[in-house]
């Protein structure tokens, strides 16, 4: 079954500066932030294209690699080495942190999941998302791939962030938005070396599936896009309405 | 969708039979209030994650007749620590100078939750590209199932594995207490003089088949509600509302009236936030004739993600049994919460039973279990 595509956004590298200033960012994570920047601007189409639509019809799907792993360091760190558990870290620290966040911010009372896919297979977030609509659990799914990796003094130096992305499409049960349609997610048995290394320094938007569908909705107007993941993990394909 | 296998592993005992003797004879696995495995078998894994999800999992699809998953296969699992065992010591090491980059970069590859899915998938020895790893907190694994439910309902997967596994670190244990949440007594959830809740480890997972089974079916998953409250990220929406809806889903994608549930198994962490709003959407749903309501979490303590499913295999057990159980510990009840609470455990008819569950973030979910051969 297939499922419109309501609207996409992608911010890649840190969040703007703009938006770390915000106030009511103050105690966010840079993931939280992320979240945020993407999905104010598609929350403020879909509600004004459907002013009808309820919180309840909402759903998010958002995926994240390493989770909430700024927060997780700075809180084991601090247990550590000073013997303080602090309380707004350690609520940070869990993976689905942002997803209860920016369900909050933006009032989504429809059902949020989060997922570590590990580097296996970025597209199951879309297929959870499709599977939710489907089913009827939500009208418009949202489904957010982001993560931030802090720099780790040893392993190459500086601070802040060595890497961090997000990407988000709506995913609808209804055609609309953006007037093309995810068709299929195929996914096919391969027998890849399992993920050893913590990729500190690569830039995972060029390998991720959901970032890449959404630049190509972004920026492309070709009316049907194939993308087969390298290594041939998995396949996606979308096309027009 | 049918379960046709369970597996349960925790401080209260090493299989769902174990567990339930446990539970009738409220006798708690928790120590100085946590609940920690035991005499994992010498062969195990030292990965203690890796480790309890094996043996539960083989523990499920022995009993499913399952001798391996296929590529239309599914698994999901549910976790909010995965293998961080492997990692957080060598997090520490690294910060006080005392680990090799090298020796750090390997330990800290089990950092992303995922890792723990591909590494026990592959422990299976299974090449299925299906593969769902779900971290929504203490609903994670009830969400997992449903997902599970979803996921063969349309035909994506044809049978799937669910599982879910927690560990004890100093991440969750610190955490917890940091915001006061652990007692270090036994959990007395809907009590009015509870402390606070009860943290351990452990593993659940269940076999989840589309196909009616026929005699290897253990219990059907009947109806399914997924909310998000979008209140608080620690607390639950003061008057349960969110936790009230995915019990109504439930109830609805059941086809069942509130009174044709006989026992809920509630999530009852003994926090007072969470008995309070768990009560009020109970009390809301059902009304002042609410069916009894049970948190077995004194015995068993809170498994975290792993809570749902474990609780899910104890209502597996209940419905195969006929018998509900009681809330050990409880001793003085809470009457704000508005919550029938049973106290001892009684043999007791049940067609169809409530799993509750909420969790931080805000996210809840709902499952409605049957009695195999009760599909109106």
């Amino acid at each position: 079954m297939s499922t419109a595509i309501f609207g996409a956004h992608v911010v890649s590298g840190p969040p703007a500066p703009e938006w770390l200033a915000k106030p009511e960012y103050r105690r966010a994570t840079i993931n939280m932030v992320l979240g945020a920047q993407l999905l104010e601007p598609l929350l403020r189409d879909l509600r004004a294209a459907h002013p009808e639509v309820l919180s309840e019809d909402i759903g998010l799907v958002l995926q994240s690699q390493t989770g909430e792993l700024e927060a997780t360091v700075e809180f084991l760190r601090g247990w550590s080495q000073m013997g303080i558990a602090r309380p707004l870290l350690f609520q940070s620290s869990l993976h689905n942190a942002t997803a209860g966040f920016l369900a909050i911010q933006y009032a989504i009372k429809g059902p949020v999941i989060s997922t570590s896919p590990s580097f296996f297979s970025e597209e199951q977030a879309l297929e959870m998302a499709q599977v939710l609509l489907d089913e009827k659990q939500c009208r418009f799914c949202l489904v957010v791939s982001l993560d931030a990796w802090p720099a780790i003094k040893g392993l190459e130096g500086g601070s802040g962030f060595s890497a961090s992305y997000a990407s988000a499409v709506v995913l609808a049960r209804e055609p609309g938005g953006l007037g093309r349609r995810l068709n299929s997610i195929e996914m096919k048995p391969e027998a890849r070396p399992v993920f050893t290394e913590p990729q500190w320094s690569h830039r995972p938007s060029s390998r991720n599936a959901l970032f890449n569908l959404a630049s190509a909705l972004l920026s492309s107007e070709t009316q049907k896009v194939e993308t087969q993941k390298e290594e041939g993990r998995s396949v996606i394909t979308w096309s027009g309405a | 969708m049918w379960i046709t296998g369970t597996g349960a592993l925790s401080c209260a005992g090493r299989n769902p039979g174990e567990l339930w003797e446990s539970l009738l004879a409220e006798k708690s696995g928790l120590i100085e209030g946590l609940g920690r495995v035991a005499d994992l078998s010498p062969d195990a894994p030292a990965d203690l994650a890796l480790s309890m999800a094996l043996e539960t999992a083989r523990q499920a699809m022995g009993q499913a007749g399952w001798s391996h998953l296929n590529e239309d296969d599914g698994i999901i699992i549910a976790t909010t620590t995965g293998q961080i065992l492997m990692w957080d010591q060598a997090l520490l090491h690294f910060f006080k100078d005392q680990a090799d980059p090298e020796s750090f970069r390997r330990a800290f590859a089990h950092q992303p939750l995922g890792q723990l899915l591909n590494t026990l998938t592959e422990s299976l020895g299974s090449r299925t590209p299906h593969r769902w790893l779900l971290t929504s907190a203490c609903t994670a694994s009830t969400q997992a199932l449903i997902m599970g439910a979803l996921w063969i309902r349309q035909k994506k997967v044809k049978r799937c594995l669910v599982g879910s596994v927690e560990v004890l670190c100093d991440l969750t244990v610190q955490g917890f207490r940091s915001l006061q949440l652990l007692s270090n007594e036994t959990a007395r959830p809907f009590d009015r003089d509870r402390k606070g809740i009860n943290l351990s480890e452990g593993a659940a997972f269940v076999c989840l088949e589309g196909q009616n089974p026929g005699p290897r079916a253990l219990a059907e998953v009947r109806g399914w509600g997924l909310t998000t409250d979008a209140f608080s990220m620690t607390s639950p929406e003061a008057e349960g509302r969110g936790s009230y809806r995915a019990m109504k889903q439930a109830l609805e994608t059941a086809k069942l009236a509130p009174n044709e549930i006989d026992w809920i198994h509630a999530h009852g962490t003994g926090s007072m936030h969470n008995d309070a709003a768990e009560g009020q959407a109970v009390r809301a749903l059902f009304g002042a004739k609410s069916p009894p309501l049970t948190s077995t979490k004194a015995i068993h303590g809170h498994l975290l993600a792993a809570s749902g499913l474990l609780e899910t295999v104890i209502g597996v057990e209940a419905l195969k049994r006929q018998t509900v159980l009681g809330t050990a510990n409880v001793q003085n009840i809470d009457e704000t919460t508005g919550a029938n609470v049973l106290v001892k455990s009684e043999p007791r008819p049940l067609r169809h039973i409530m799993k509750n569950t909420l969790g931080f973030g805000g996210a809840n979910a709902a499952l409605v279990l049957s009695r195999v051969g009760d599909r109106a």
